[in-house]
């Protein structure tokens, strides 16, 4: 986990100093969440946490709402 | 506010847009098991059927010259409703960055790296495309036109060297399946390989010349693209026949029989080699277009600061975007055909249809846009 946490923890930290030094709060403020969330993210799946992507869950709300073809035979 | 200031000659364009499609060669497998010996007539209709989608793309390009697609959206759907189609575009992209992401680390594991774990062929390649990205766009179109020889000389003389095992009677019988099948088998074809060239709304306000000449390299790119997957389908086809239905590459087997006189063998690490090729380039594409439409989004005047980063989430993402891939394949011939024509076809259409209606086509682009 500490060979993802570094690579990402210093790629935010160079890119948000640009970020703070070029653009106003409110676009600040944003780019700090997402980059928040992506190292969030990143820690997670570097620790194995089994996430559900929003891909699979539109997939699975689809498929009971009947959206989908139905499965191969 | 121009976020890209590098352009691409309309050449470049259409070029791309082959390049583009004919990295879908991979993805066959999600209509091959639908369609199995007429998969090359669904080819045709996908064709047909993406006419239309094509022209809704190149009306929204014509009606807002100089203008991307989340410069469009914030136009035609106002600032809040302009952010949340973008902000469904953005997460569009980013699946696409990553499914093709995880596609290409699985293709590797499969065939050449079998002992190396996916992440590390998946981080390498986005570490290669992201400084790709930083050079701007004009250098990940320069090599467009390389890729596309590339593709068709190995199309090519992947079809002469198979020309001895090939057998006429694998396309029968034709038109024997129940219609569902057709119209799920053009609706991943149109959906998967042709559709995706929506990403290219973001790329048009950076092509150098008129909007009537972009129609037509938009339509140029698309033949060259397409005429390269029903090469590569009928091939199959006629190799492989039903059977191609069962193997998750029908491509790389076929290309696994291709023997000439035991001289010649063991040409499907070529075709691993030239898709690798061509992922680096629809991968670069769509991974530009994800950090582009974020930072238009944001109202950044670089993206540079973004790409490493959404870099690191493409990575992660393409690691649990499916649990496994038996929920991939089966997502990506039952559920996303339907999904992605919101993104694809219907968003784009009322993008359209508002725009045109709020009279947005007959304002000049400003300076600062164009």
């Amino acid at each position: 986990m500490i060979f993802v946490f570094i690579p990402v923890a210093l790629i935010s930290y160079f890119n948000l100093k640009w970020v703070y030094q070029n653009c106003n709060k409110t676009q600040a403020v944003f780019i700090t969440l997402l980059f928040a969330g992506t190292l969030a993210v990143c820690m997670m799946t570097a620790a194995g946490v089994q996430l559900q992507s929003m891909a699979a869950m539109v997939g699975d709300l689809m498929k009971r709402m009947g959206l989908a073809y139905p499965p191969m035979e | 506010m121009k976020l890209e200031s590098g352009q691409i000659t309309s050449s470049q364009y259409m070029l791309s847009v082959a390049c583009f499609i004919q990295s879908a060669a991979l993805l066959s497998s999600f209509f091959t098991p639908i369609t199995r010996q007429d998969s090359w007539l669904v080819v045709i209709f996908g064709m047909v059927a993406a006419i239309p989608v094509l022209l809704v793309y190149s009306g929204i390009m014509s009606s807002f010259p100089g203008k991307n697609l989340i410069q469009i959206c914030n136009e035609a759907f106002g600032r809040v409703g302009g952010a949340i189609i973008s902000l469904m575009f953005i997460w569009f992209f980013l699946t696409l960055t990553s499914l093709h992401t995880r596609d290409l680390g699985m293709l590797v594991r499969q065939t050449v790296l079998v002992e190396t774990p996916t992440v590390y062929t998946t981080s390498l390649y986005i570490i290669l495309c992201a400084y790709a990205l930083l050079k701007g766009i004009k250098v990940v179109m320069r090599y467009a036109f390389a890729f596309v020889i590339i593709s068709f000389l190995l199309t090519i003389v992947s079809i002469l060297l198979t020309l001895n095992i090939m057998d006429a009677r694998n396309f029968l019988p034709m038109l024997t399946l129940p219609a569902i099948k057709y119209v799920q088998g053009t609706n991943t074809v149109l959906s998967i390989p042709f559709g995706d060239l929506i990403a290219f709304l973001m790329v048009a306000p950076n092509v150098s010349q008129g909007k009537k000449r972009k129609r037509f390299y938009l339509f140029s790119g698309f033949l060259l693209g397409s005429a390269t997957i029903f090469a590569v389908v009928a091939r199959d086809t006629a190799v492989l026949g039903s059977v191609g239905a069962l193997f998750s590459s029908p491509s790389f087997e076929t290309l696994r029989l291709a023997n000439l006189s035991n001289m010649l063998n063991r040409m499907e690490i070529l075709f691993i080699v030239v898709l690798v090729i061509m992922l680096f380039f629809k991968i670069a594409v769509l991974y530009y277009v994800t950090v582009l439409a974020t930072a238009q989004l944001f109202g950044l005047k670089s993206y540079h600061p973004l790409v490493l980063m959404l870099g690191a989430l493409v990575i992660a993402y393409s690691v649990f975007v499916y649990p496994d891939e038996t929920v991939h394949a089966a997502s990506g011939r039952e559920i996303v055909p339907i999904f992605w024509l919101l993104f694809e076809f219907f968003l784009p259409l009322l993008l359209l249809i508002v725009g045109r209606a709020r009279g947005l086509h007959k304002t000049p682009p400003s300076k600062e846009a164009a």
